[in-house]
């Protein structure tokens, strides 16, 4: 994240894309680069690799390329730093997606997808590596949200977080006990319209939030589900 | 048998020698001194020592006998031979009257006689028996497993026989089902190929189009080509995903999971969809309901239930997902369309199920929903069934989250 952090706003960024399919790679270079962005194509692992070493802002990257396998060059990137991934993977490769995302993948996009979702989530996931954090501190009785350091203490323990699930977090202690549907968290914390990413991102990421932060997750206490209408933060 | 179990062989065929011994000790026994124990020793070995070449040659002769009746009766013929040349030789070695040895003989033969025409019966119906069993089992082979060996016999031979039988059973199970389910297959195999050549055909003719400027709106060609393309997408989709199910090899990690929270999520994702066909949908539940599953493969299975249910709701109408907790959850997705046509209750489930005209499409639904929403429960080892109307209700029930 630092890496983004510290560059200027103006530059332009610069995406690597990893995938064996050359009009794949094409398509989603020139919708990149629409957007304003570098683009630079790999089309196997060692390229990939060797890309990787002139440090691109983010790296969309396709989990079956010849090679070295999309999750070891994911775990390459991740030993390098924060680097944003967005992985490619087919329907079929549900095992790989959960590893990908436990490899600390940032997003995932399921073959064969639109080059304009993907154009939407890469937007996405830029913006967030560059926003300035407020140096603001939500404090509750027993749930400390520090959203400069991007921290989070539950009875005074530091508990590790992925980015959405903070941005998650932060947004509904934001504004205690207001309802926010499904679609409305898609589209003011992912920035995504709901057409281009699924529901179930926000009800997976809620159970997760909830497992770290709630002292007994089946019977939550912060994050409330208010049937029928969506989730709220009960302060 | 005698290749297999040398050792019982060579038992059998020192059992003549030893009944010899007991004979030759017996005849010593009662005729004190007076008896010549030289010739009757050997007539008693003699005899003993062929019916032993008997034991060990007869069974081996047998296998290439071709009835068994030849085989018994030859068995009794050489046995009555062997005792018949003892009889006479021994009775010349005590020195009997020509008149006793003729009765002695005569009455012999009688004997003998009736022995190998008792010994011949006894053949007679084992040999009919397992000529029955040979045909039963010929038939079965060319594939009419109506056959059967059906005989009343309790020893080996019946028990053969009610083994072909109950194998004869099994095999008729086996065919019906798979002339079932291959009828079924290619319905399903008609269905879906229908539904791949349409978008397919479609996305050929708008694409030639625009190659050779006949599209006078590009735009909406391109728009058509890229929803045809979603409907194939998902048709793969979800052809694949019931290719796993059916293999056994969808694997998916298990979480503890609220049922009532996918519900939601399903009553939310569908909304748009459920407008456009101006139907309301609901979520009633009785607050968290936790199980232990998949939570894409429990979304999905929620999401198909409802989308089924609004394509069947008619306008203006109310859709209603019920969850509640009853020793697990149980889910209900109810409609107020017309309902499951009764014959097709209990095939709602199978296969490529399609009631409403070809453009559902336009709904999403592939006409697979069904059938994946209960290949997935299955593999939760829970329950899928078609509650009693008015209107469509599907149910699932799933087992309860196991004590921590």
């Amino acid at each position: 994240m630092e890496s983004v952090d510290r560059q200027n706003g103006d530059l332009p960024r610069r995406v690597l894309v990893v995938d064996d399919e050359p009009t794949v790679r094409e398509v989603v270079a020139r919708y990149l680069e629409r957007d304003g962005m570098i683009v630079e194509q790999a089309s196997d692992g060692a390229q990939a690799l060797d890309a990787l070493k002139r440090h691109p802002d983010l790296v969309v990257l396709d989990i079956m390329i010849p090679g070295t396998s999309g999750l070891e060059i994911l775990r390459e990137i991740r030993q390098g730093g924060e680097t944003p991934v967005i992985l490619l993977t087919a329907r079929s490769d549900e095992t790989d997606r959960v590893v990908g995302l436990e490899l600390g993948a940032d997003d995932y996009v399921v073959k064969p997808f639109s080059p304009r979702e993907l154009a939407a989530r890469v937007r996405s996931v830029l913006r967030r590596s560059r926003v300035r954090p407020s140096a603001e501190k939500l404090a509750f009785d027993g749930l400390v949200i520090d959203t400069a350091a991007r921290d989070v203490f539950v009875a005074g323990l530091r508990v590790q977080m992925r980015p959405r699930e903070f941005d998650l977090l932060a947004f509904l202690a934001a504004s205690p006990r207001q309802v926010f549907s499904r679609s409305q968290i898609l589209e003011r914390v992912w920035d995504a319209p709901a057409e281009f990413q699924d529901l179930s991102t926000i009800t997976v990421h809620v159970r997760r939030l909830r497992n770290k932060i709630e002292a007994d997750p089946l019977n939550p206490r912060w994050i409330t589900t208010v049937w029928g209408v969506g989730y709220r933060f009960e302060p | 048998m005698g290749r297999r179990l040398p050792l019982r062989a060579l038992t059998l065929a020192a059992a003549p020698l030893l009944v010899g011994l007991v004979t030759y000790v017996a005849l010593l026994t009662v005729g004190g001194a007076g008896v010549p124990a030289a010739p009757l020793g050997t007539v008693v070995f003699g005899s003993a020592a062929a019916a032993t070449l008997g034991v060990l040659i007869l069974p081996r002769l047998s296998l290439r006998s071709s009835s068994l009746r030849g085989t018994v009766l030859a068995a009794g013929i050489i046995a009555m031979v062997i005792t018949g040349v003892a009889i006479t030789v021994s009775s010349a070695a005590v020195m009997l009257e020509p008149l006793q040895l003729s009765v002695l003989v005569i009455i012999f033969l009688f004997g003998a006689s009736l022995g190998v025409i008792l010994e011949f019966s006894l053949a007679r119906s084992l040999s009919v028996d397992l000529q029955r069993l040979g045909a039963t089992a010929r038939r079965i082979g060319r594939g009419d497993y109506a056959a059967r060996a059906e005989f009343g016999r309790s020893d080996e031979i019946g028990e053969a026989g009610r083994v072909i039988d109950r194998m004869a059973i099994e095999l008729q199970t086996m065919e019906s089902e798979r002339a079932v389910a291959q009828s079924s297959r290619q319905a399903f195999l008609a269905a879906v190929g229908h539904d791949l050549r349409t978008p397919l055909a479609a996305m050929r003719a708008a694409a030639e189009a625009l190659e050779d400027g006949l599209a006078p709106e590009p735009a909406r060609y391109y728009a058509a080509m890229r929803n045809d393309l979603d409907a194939l997408t998902g048709l793969v989709d979800d052809l694949f995903l019931i290719a796993r199910l059916e293999g056994g090899v969808l694997q998916f990690s298990k979480v503890t999971i609220d049922v009532s929270e996918l519900g939601d999520e399903a009553v939310e994702a569908l909304t748009p969809v459920a407008r456009l066909k101006d139907v309301r949908i609901r979520l009633d539940t009785s607050g968290h309901v936790y199980a232990s599953g998949g939570p894409a493969e429990l979304s999905r299975t929620l999401r198909n239930l409802l989308d089924n249910a609004i394509r069947h709701a008619p306008p203006g109408s109310e859709v209603i997902v019920r969850v509640r907790n009853e020793a697990g959850p149980m889910v209900c997705v109810q409609d107020h369309g017309p309902g499951f046509p009764d014959e097709r209750r209990d095939r709602e489930f199978e296969g490529y199920t399609r009631t409403d005209a070809p453009d559902g499409r336009t709904t999403g639904g592939t006409g697979l929903g069904l059938t994946i929403a209960k290949r997935l429960i299955e593999a939760h080892e829970g329950r899928i069934w078609v509650a009693p109307g008015p209107g469509a209700t599907v149910c699932f029930h799933l087992p309860p989250l196991p004590p921590l």
